[in-house]
């Protein structure tokens, strides 16, 4: 039997999460864009559905200074118009609006993009890009992770049964970033290859942050470390930007392994990569684009 | 039968038992027999059956009756007599419907676009309409057709009688 429940606000969400050990196998229901298809193909049997839109809390997007806290109901459509989303992280807001058509936009949210955990997912690479965390509420209390933390695998992640993204909370850009991603067309397409790089200079025009995460190249959305560490403390040069481009290019060759996709993958990290420091340093890139 | 569902539908109160996980695509062409939406990938990826739920355009094969509950859904058959007509006429005469299937569900994405801008420009349409898959037309006459169906309304609502009919502007892209 299934149980449906939607409650209209988070003491009411609470006392059903202390009650998640009663069901086997509890879900909450977002926007549905990923569940209702994933329920219909019985890949998931839920005996518990509780529905979250009716809980106006989780949508709001607000600025705490240092941080922005974005609720986890905010659809794509409400990341892409929201003015502080676009000044203060506007690769999040770059991102959402290259996702899937208006349809989905609008009924798909950040939540339920980061808990279905598709290693192309377009909101996971700014998002760990920008460093974000995750409020984090289950029958144990409330947490504060990394989303990376919480990445397990294809469609898997380390949420607890009903534990809940009550909210985002993502550093502010500051610095330039870019968001490319290649599909096949623009609107529907889920992302095949995508970036997010983020660079952050000091007044001295030294790189003091760089931040460089990939999609759909590895079971999760990950990081590639090894090249930041090449672009940080450096004067941005059109061979330190090749060199960082490369080590992107080594590190997800031992990502992708024998895959059949490998050698297609590889070029389109390639060119998105190339695509992102263009973006960022148009004059240094020039000329060099021919050549990838 | 298992879900008491409470919500309107084209400015109508509705109470209906219906399954938990039933869609609103089935509810609105089963139960309701409003059959301006059309199933056609049942996926999210074709834009067949886009109806508009608490003001926005959503794919009804993707949302379920418990998404609905309290909501206000607004359909293809709840457009007034005057905005159904101009939006009709401009997919006519522009020649922007062959088979049909994809109609209702653009017009309904041309009144969201219109709801928001009445004046949108051929960019614009066509990122309005992205999720919407035509297998007949080709596009060029439906974004035609939302460009001369936004004047019409324009002009509609200032009074003015329309000059030269859009789908004539373009040399060889007009039908009568
Ligand atoms: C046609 C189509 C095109 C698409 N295109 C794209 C695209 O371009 N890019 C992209 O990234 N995605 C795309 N998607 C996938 C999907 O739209 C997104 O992943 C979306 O963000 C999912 O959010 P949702 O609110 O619909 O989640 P739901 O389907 O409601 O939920 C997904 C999962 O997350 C869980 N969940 C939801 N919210 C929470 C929460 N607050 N806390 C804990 N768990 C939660 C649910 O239990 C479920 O397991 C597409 C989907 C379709 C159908
Ligand atoms: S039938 Fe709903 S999008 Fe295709
Ligand atoms: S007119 Fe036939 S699908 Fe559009």
């Amino acid at each position: 039997m299934l149980e449906v429940i939607s409650p209209g606000n988070i003491q009411e969400l609470q006392a059903i999460i202390r009650r998640s050990d009663e069901y086997r196998n509890p879900y909450y229901l977002a926007g549905g864009t990923d569940l209702v298809l994933q329920i219909r193909s019985r890949r998931a049997e839920p005996d518990l559905l509780v529905e979250l839109g009716k809980i106006e809390t989780l949508k709001t997007i607000a600025d705490c200074g240092e941080n922005l806290i974005i609720g986890s109901m905010a659809t794509f459509t409400d990341l892409v118009e929201n003015q502080l989303i676009c000044k203060k992280a506007p690769v999040l807001a770059e991102a959402a609006a290259q996702c899937a058509a208006p349809q989905v936009r609008n009924q798909g949210t950040i939540g339920g993009n980061i808990a279905n955990a598709s290693p192309a997912a377009d909101l996971l690479p700014p998002l760990l890009a920008l460093n974000a965390k995750l409020n984090l509420l289950s029958p144990q209390g409330r947490r504060e992770v990394p989303v990376a933390s919480i990445l397990k695998g294809v469609g898997e992640n380390y949420l607890k049964p009903l534990e809940l993204i009550e909210k985002i909370k993502v550093p502010l850009q500051n610095g330039r970033g870019a968001f490319v991603k290649l599909g096949i067309r623009n609107s529907m397409v889920i992302a095949r290859i995508s970036t997010t790089l983020i660079i952050n200079e000091n007044e001295t025009g030294l790189i003091e942050r760089a931040a460089i995460s990939l999609g759909a190249v590895a079971p999760t959305v990950v990081r590639i470390p090894e090249a930041e560490a090449v672009l940080n403390g450096k004067k941005p040069h059109v061979d330190l930007l090749k060199e960082a481009m490369e080590i992107v290019v080594n590190e997800t060759k031992k990502y992708l392994g024998q895959r059949a996709s490998a050698p297609y993958k590889i070029r389109a990290v390639r060119g998105v990569m190339a695509e992102a420091f263009f973006r960022i340093y148009p004059a240094l890139m020039e000329g060099l684009a021919d050549g990838i | 039968m298992e879900y008491e569902l409470n919500f309107t539908v084209n400015g109508k109160k509705i109470s209906l038992q219906v399954g938990k996980t039933e869609r609103l695509l089935d509810i609105l062409r089963n139960r309701l027999n409003l059959t301006g939406a059309k199933e056609s990938c049942g996926e999210g990826e074709c834009g067949a059956c886009s109806i508009i739920l608490n003001g926005k355009l959503v794919n009804s094969c993707l949302v379920i009756a418990p998404q609905v509950q309290g909501g206000v859904v607004e359909t293809i058959e709840g457009l007034s007599c005057k905005e159904a007509a101009l939006l009709q006429e401009a997919f006519v005469k522009t020649g922007a419907i062959q088979c049909g299937f994809c109609t209702p569900a653009l017009i309904m994405a041309a009144k969201d676009l219109l709801s928001r801008n009445s004046n949108p420009d051929k960019k614009e349409i066509r990122e309005q309409i992205a999720g919407n898959l035509c297998r007949c037309t080709g596009y060029e006459k439906i974004v035609l057709a939302i460009e001369y169906g936004a004047r019409e309304l324009r002009n509609d609502r200032e009074g003015v009688n329309s000059e030269k009919p859009i789908y004539l502007d373009r040399q060889g892209s007009g039908s009568s």
